[in-house]
């Protein structure tokens, strides 16, 4: 049974917006565990943005026993591919230690952007599972 | 602020880089400081189908946006706004690009200074590059994502690596030699129209 403390932790939401162009569009919820990155991420140094994701997926699984992870991008680059199989190899931990945690990636069809060949990438080199989903 | 040796190369670049203009026509060509401001807005010029192919429109969308972040993070000439200090803290560095039609491929082309200190590892991982098969391009990329990060990385590291698994293979690229302290580094890639990859 999933426990929901209610404690400090907040929704994270963060909108793609004007000045915050290259981003994607952050929809985590404290309450369900559903969290949802969409749109396109091509920031140039995408470390930060995507720590900050990680720190809230740390605090969120250090009260509670399951999350979902669902990724919904069309696009992205290299700096934030780099970012992305960090987050999939702090999930493979996760999950080894025995919280329930699942990846649902949608890509679109068809696969213009050649997404699935990076998804599949990821998945080998940190050998976490993921659901992938046509978005139509 | 612009000297006028590299005003000569850029200049150069469109003439000597974009030749053959009765077979080809330009799409694109900028050159400036490519700050985040200036990738948005070529980038939505790009998306709306510039090119009227979704995977091509796609493919060099995300070239385009690969050498726009290398010249803006790494070009040695940059925008500085008035500071006397020699960082790059603004990520404007400033290169030329430019996006042109053949019948048969579209190309990619940039121009930009670089420290001469850098060049030989530039050409050492191109000529690298240029030996490995689509395979082994995606194995190395594999690794190089899965390493440890180096010290101040910035990037992913894999930007020209991606650039390759996205385009014909040989990676074009010249070096001109400007002066003791920097060279203007040339790279042109093609893409073919009818590549089903």
């Amino acid at each position: 049974m999933q426990q929901n403390n209610i404690c400090s932790l907040k929704d994270l939401l963060i909108k793609r917006s004007g000045n915050d162009f290259f981003i994607p569009n952050i929809n985590f919820s404290a309450k369900t565990g559903k969290c949802i990155i969409e749109g396109e991420s091509y920031l140039e140094e995408a470390f930060e943005f995507y720590d900050n994701l990680a720190e809230w997926i740390k605090e969120y699984l250090s009260i509670n026993s399951s999350i979902e992870i669902i990724f919904k991008l069309t696009y992205f680059n290299t700096s934030s591919s780099r970012s992305i199989i960090d987050l999939f190899k702090l999930l493979k931990q996760y999950k080894e230690e025995g919280k329930a945690v699942k990846i649902d990636w949608y890509y679109e069809n068809p696969d213009d952007g050649d997404i699935l060949i990076e998804v599949e990438d990821f998945m080998e080199e940190t050998n976490m599972e993921v659901n992938l989903l046509s978005l139509k | 602020m612009e000297n006028q040796v590299t005003r000569i190369l850029h200049n150069t670049f469109l003439d000597n880089y974009l030749f053959d203009y009765n077979s080809s026509s330009l799409l694109i060509y900028y050159k400036g400081s490519f700050s985040n401001k200036v990738l948005e807005k070529i980038g939505k010029f790009l998306k709306k189908d510039l090119i009227p192919f979704p995977r091509l429109n796609k493919k060099i969308f995300a070239i385009f946006i690969e050498l726009a972040q290398n010249i803006g993070r790494y070009s040695s000439e940059a925008n500085f706004f008035g500071q006397s200090d020699n960082h790059n803290t603004y990520n404007e560095g400033i290169g030329s690009f430019a996006l042109y039609e053949t019948p048969n491929t579209y190309v990619l082309s940039t121009g930009n200074l670089v420290n001469n200190y850098n060049t030989k590892k530039i050409i050492d991982s191109f000529n690298k590059i240029n030996t490995l098969d689509y395979s082994e391009l995606r194995k190395l990329k594999k690794e190089i994502l899965n390493a440890p990060k180096v010290h101040l990385q910035k990037g992913a590291n894999i930007g020209f690596i991606q650039i390759a698994l996205k385009s014909e293979k040989p990676i074009k690229f010249d070096i001109q030699d400007i002066n003791t302290e920097y060279s203007y580094i040339v790279l042109t890639f093609n893409i073919k129209k009818n590549a089903a990859k």
